[in-house]
């Protein structure tokens, strides 16, 4: 039988990357976001392309289903934002 | 073989002796610079007093009050020993470094070249003595071991007569290890002659296989290879000042005029190591060593490190005299990265995360796994692993 060394075991810190982080946005209900709140600003939010939607892990008991929206706010770059159905809320997202 | 053995016999005392020749008639000893403060080395006569090498400095001046106790001075002595290695080269190109004080030489074949072995003997001694002023004990035989115990009394062994000449010499001369030597006394063989009178086989019964060699040892037959210590080109200038200077900056262009002077013998090569050396206004010597994780040739580079060498630790007072030594001479000119995995970058990049680690007890960095790359949810396609170098 192997002996304890007596060393503690090394363990490695492991993060999610794309987190995603809370945003304030302006929204009609089930509509697309129209203003954004960046850096304390609000700032008016243009959809870029279609929205589109995940319906994933209802057969875990934990489903995730969220719609997204790729827009983009005066000069700066597009985001990707969505909507949790599940847990409600605005989420900005790198979703590539 | 024929070897010489050379022996000064209380290196550090005789090298402190030489730089203060007052020291002479004192009962000296040179305390270790690691705590407890233990002696280092003593002088005869302090030996004679009942100090003894490994007792603490409270006990050795308890058993000699009027006994001067100087702390060691390691570059001082590696550099008197050093330049006898030299000299002792200047007679055959075989020479074994034993440590501070002791040598081996390969004299074979010297025959024809002295009346007898008396008189090379006598020339290695007057050769030491005139080059460095030191007094040496040499000893001549066939043989590491029985030119070792000749050295212990100044005699040069004709061949064939080793056995004889160690048969009346005590047993704890033998290069054994001590509890070696703690059981053939209490088999009662305190000489040499008496363990050699034993069989191979009634020694191996008792010592295994160290019994064999302890029967050729106490026979003077030594067949251990001299080894004779690597020719190592050294690249080395030095500065005197006519009066002792202090300060950072003056040493800094001090270390970087000898810089310039070494660069011609580079001849485009780099160097791994940079010793710098100091003899300081106390008489002491001061040395600073630094190896390079990879050898440099560009003059600004080695300039740089020379300054941080000297910013981080200068001289702790006035030098007198300042030298620089380049080593670990390579031929590299150019950097090739390897495309490897293991290259020279994923290195560098190790190196950089062992320090960040040093610095913060983390790793701030972290690798990019792939987990479900095909999932439509963003975080869970990758992990940030904490990358452990």
């Amino acid at each position: 039988m192997v002996g304890h060394t007596g060393g503690t075991t090394a363990t490695r810190r492991i993060r999610r990357l794309k987190t995603p982080l809370a945003i304030d946005v302006e929204a009609p209900e089930d509509g697309a976001p129209l203003r954004v709140r960046l850096s304390g600003v609000w700032q008016d939010a243009t959809l870029m392309r279609r929205p589109w939607r995940i319906d994933q892990h209802w057969w875990r008991g934990e489903p995730v289903r969220r719609d997204y929206y790729r827009v983009v706010t005066g000069d700066g770059p597009p985001l990707t934002l969505y909507r949790d159905l599940v847990g409600g809320g605005w989420f900005r997202q790198e979703y590539r | 073989m024929r070897v010489a053995f050379v022996s000064i016999p209380r290196f550090p005392c005789a090298a402190e002796v030489l730089r203060q020749a007052e020291l002479a008639r004192c009962l000296l000893i040179v305390g270790d610079a690691e705590q407890p403060k233990r002696v280092f080395d003593c002088s005869l006569n302090a030996g004679a007093g009942g100090i003894r090498q490994g007792m603490t400095i409270r006990q050795a001046l308890a058993t000699c009050p009027d006994a001067v106790v100087l702390p060691p001075d390691p570059v001082l002595y590696r550099g008197r020993w050093e330049t006898l290695l030299d000299v002792l080269e200047g007679i055959s190109p075989e020479v074994e470094d034993e440590g501070l004080g002791r040598a081996y030489v390969n004299v074979a074949g010297f025959g024809a070249h002295y009346r007898d072995d008396e008189a090379l003997a006598a020339h290695i001694v007057e050769t030491i003595r005139f080059a460095t002023g030191l007094d040496a004990r040499v000893g001549l035989a066939e043989g590491k071991f029985p030119a070792f115990a000749a050295a212990t009394t100044d005699t040069v062994i004709p061949a064939g007569d080793e056995g004889a000449f160690l048969a009346l010499l005590d047993v704890e001369l033998l290069p054994v290890d001590p509890d070696v030597v703690s059981r053939l006394r209490l088999f009662g063989l305190d000489a040499i002659g008496e363990v050699a009178s034993l069989t191979v086989p009634e020694l191996q019964s008792q010592f295994g296989f160290e019994g064999k060699r302890l029967w050729q040892l106490a026979n003077g037959i030594d067949e251990a290879p001299l080894r004779p210590r690597p020719a190592v080109e050294r690249i080395e200038s030095c500065l005197s000042f006519e009066a002792p200077v202090a300060g950072v900056d003056v040493m800094v262009a001090a270390a970087k005029q000898l810089l310039s002077r070494l660069r011609p013998s580079l001849r485009g090569r780099a160097a791994r190591e940079l010793a710098l050396q100091a003899e300081l206004e106390s008489g002491r010597g001061w040395e600073r060593r630094v190896v390079m994780r990879e050898a440099v040739s560009d003059a600004e580079r080695l300039a740089f490190v020379l300054r941080s060498s000297l910013m981080n630790s200068p001289p702790p007072n006035a030098v007198r005299s300042i030298s620089l030594r380049l080593g670990g001479l390579t031929g590299e000119t150019g950097k090739q990265l390897a495309l490897g995995e293991r290259g020279r970058l994923q290195q560098q990049l190790e190196e950089a995360i062992r320090q960040l680690k040093a610095r913060y007890g983390y790793s701030p960095v972290f690798n990019c796994v792939d987990v479900e790359t095909w999932s439509v949810i963003p975080e869970e396609r990758q992990l940030l692993v904490e990358y452990d170098a």
